[in-house]
């Protein structure tokens, strides 16, 4: 797997992502491409320690990947067994992800998020899809 | 030779004998050869237990995933209950029209017993008619929509819900690939949700829902059919 691939692209983008958790109350937002088994987060920001650039190995056929083929999602981390560990450390109990043509975009939340969450991350995800 | 012949001599004796029960006697006897022959193809086609098994285990996983994506959704949405019925013909067939009937196959909720009363019973898809009617108003694009339990036209439904202790309920249709009903998706909540941004929110989410439980509900008929 490549390294970042757009590195101006995520800087220019890095004030709607500090605005997004400030409105949000999230505690950390990440964009994860995923190529084939294998996803990496290539951009992380807020309460995180995401390991840049790691590829994790993702399952065949994981509900949560395939479900974004249909719009964003809500779950518990403890559904993701691969990011159950990250999660706790940080204090992650629930995140929103939204589909993005090179993987996703995900909003980390200590509680359950505010209804609101969604529609920003939406929005959010429709403008990275336009830089990267 | 002689024994040959002596054989053909005795099988002509009995046709003419008897010409029905020979021939149906020969029909059976090549029958049961074709049969005997073609055993080892037949075989393929009978399930097996380790096949039946992991079938079932495909069966329970998509279980799985449409009841963990239904709590999920009901915590987000903060909803008292959210649940998947599914439209029948009062068989076991979910897929033929017309439809008859309704039942709720997935439920996800905080009712107490009493209120449960009789919820995975088939009812009557007529006594949601008006709702429906709103949902497939366009047929090419059925919509969501969300409603209070007190200005329901159904009155069957209305009954339904308040016995529930739900005042204010969303649905979403739920549609094959091809576009044909199969059911709905729906919210309900004891307090009545008011602000119209929230409601369009929940609308949209559950729309997006709707169309990921289709996906599985379609993943799992497909299986059914190809076995």
């Amino acid at each position: 797997m490549s390294c970042n691939p757009a590195p101006h692209a995520v800087a220019d983008l890095e004030p709607a992502y500090s605005d997004f958790i400030k409105r949000s109350k999230a505690k950390t937002l990440v964009i994860n491409r995923v190529d084939g088994k294998f996803t990496q987060t290539i951009y992380a920001v807020g309460k995180t320690d995401a390991y840049l650039y790691v590829p994790i190995e993702v399952p065949e056929n994981f509900p949560l990947i395939e479900s974004l083929e249909y719009g964003c999602v809500t779950t518990k981390i403890s559904r993701i067994g691969n990011y159950k560990e990250i999660a706790k450390r940080v204090g992650i109990t629930h995140i929103v992800i939204c589909p993005l043509e090179i993987g996703y975009i995900g909003a980390g939340y200590s509680d359950v998020p505010p209804i609101e969450a969604l529609p920003q991350l939406e929005e959010l995800s429709e403008i990275t899809n336009e830089y990267i | 030779m002689d024994q040959a012949n002596e054989i053909i001599q005795s099988l002509y004796d009995k046709f003419i004998q008897n010409p029905l029960a020979f021939t149906a006697f020969i029909i059976l006897a090549v029958g049961v050869y074709v049969i005997y022959s073609q055993v080892d193809k037949l075989v393929d086609y009978i399930p097996t237990p380790a096949y039946e098994n992991e079938q079932f285990g495909v069966s329970l996983n998509r279980d799985k995933q449409i009841n963990d994506a239904l709590e999920d959704a009901r915590e987000f949405y903060g909803a008292d209950i959210i649940l998947i019925a599914q439209f029948h013909n009062g068989q076991y067939d979910l897929t033929r029209l017309p439809f008859t009937k309704v039942s709720i196959t997935y439920y996800q909720g905080n009712l107490n017993p009493e209120e449960q009363d009789n919820l995975y019973s088939a009812r009557p898809l007529s006594t949601m008619n008006k709702m429906m009617l709103r949902m497939w108003t366009d047929k090419e694009n059925p919509k969501c929509i969300a409603s209070r339990v007190e200005n329901l036209n159904d009155i069957l439904y209305q009954q339904r819900l308040q016995g529930m202790g739900i005042n204010f309920v969303t649905l979403c249709p739920l549609t094959n690939i091809r576009n044909y009903p199969i059911g709905y998706l729906s919210a309900g909540y004891r307090t009545e949700e008011t602000d119209p941004e929230s409601v369009d929110i929940i609308l949209d989410y559950q729309k997006t829902l709707a169309a990921r439980i289709s996906g599985y509900l379609e993943e799992g008929s497909i299986r059914e059919k190809r076995d």
